[in-house]
């Protein structure tokens, strides 16, 4: 029956949804990554190479989906000398917003920007090949 | 990060309406800065900038309403305790959250609210800062 023919795609298609929006989100997020790692400011490096996705972060909860993109390391707290001895990188902040004394150089507010822009196509061209 | 009179526009707004409130100079003696503060500055003071760059809004084809960006507000101080930017982060608040549609020099701001919180510290030549306001989302208009 027609009808049974629908549903058996509407299933399929649910099931395969959270699948194909964390693909969607995950997408998203190394594309701003890889955008933010363009206009980081480059003196040695050390904190470009720490830009990337957390991927215990992608998540999808049947309306929404996300996922964290990070750039340097507080978890040891602040040295002030940028590099920590354990090679951990703590100025991302200071370098986004500006210190004190700093002017800021933004790369992950302009690389979020961008994906915010567009993320909705993005993710409508990734949906599609996965539903076709 | 490119300036456009926009920039100009909200800069003059923000300066402003921070530097007409007699409670948040008091408690920022250091001033209020549209950048970055002199390294001589002495005492909590306020800083503010652009944050991601403003999007130009259009109407039909080539006219523009205005821009939309972001901009960090915060108070600044030096130290290991974030007690002397209450009052700071408080009347930044109460000054751009919501506030009404404002005319200056080279335009007008039609909107301007708190799009989250900003918290930071700094460590910087074994001093300890501590930055405390918000970022706000401001919609404004050149001439």
């Amino acid at each position: 029956m027609p009808a049974e023919v629908k549903d058996a795609k509407l299933r399929e298609i649910i099931a395969a949804l959270p699948g194909a929006m964390r693909h969607a989100v995950i997408s998203i997020g190394e594309e701003a990554a890889s955008i933010a790692q363009q206009l980081v400011r480059k003196d040695t490096g050390s904190l470009a190479a720490t830009i990337g996705i957390d991927p215990e972060s992608v998540a999808y909860d049947g309306s929404t989906a996300h996922v964290v993109v990070c750039a340097g390391d507080t978890s040891g707290g602040y040295s002030g000398r940028g590099t920590r001895s354990d090679g951990a990188v703590d100025y991302a902040q200071v370098q986004e917003f500006g210190g004190a004394h700093t002017p800021p150089q933004p790369f992950m507010g302009p690389a979020a920007q961008h994906v915010f822009q567009t993320s909705g196509p993005r993710t409508a061209e990734i949906l599609r090949a996965v539903f076709r | 990060m490119t300036v456009g009179l926009e920039d100009y526009v909200v800069s003059e707004f923000i300066y402003n309406a921070l530097s007409a409130d007699g409670t948040l100079t008091a408690a920022a003696p250091g001033g209020i800065f549209d950048g970055v503060a002199p390294f001589e500055t002495v005492g909590p003071w306020v800083a503010f900038n652009p944050w991601v760059q403003a999007a130009d809004i259009r109407a039909t084809g080539t006219i523009r309403l205005g821009s939309d960006g972001l901009w960090v507000v915060r108070g600044v101080t030096v130290g290991e305790s974030y007690a002397p930017l209450k009052t700071i982060a408080a009347r930044i608040d109460a000054l751009l959250h919501e506030a009404p549609v404002t005319t200056v020099s080279d335009g007008e701001v039609w909107s301007s609210w708190r799009q989250m919180p900003f918290s930071m510290e700094e460590v910087r030549g074994g001093q300890q800062y501590r930055h405390r306001g918000g970022i706000y989302r401001i919609f404004a208009k050149g001439i």
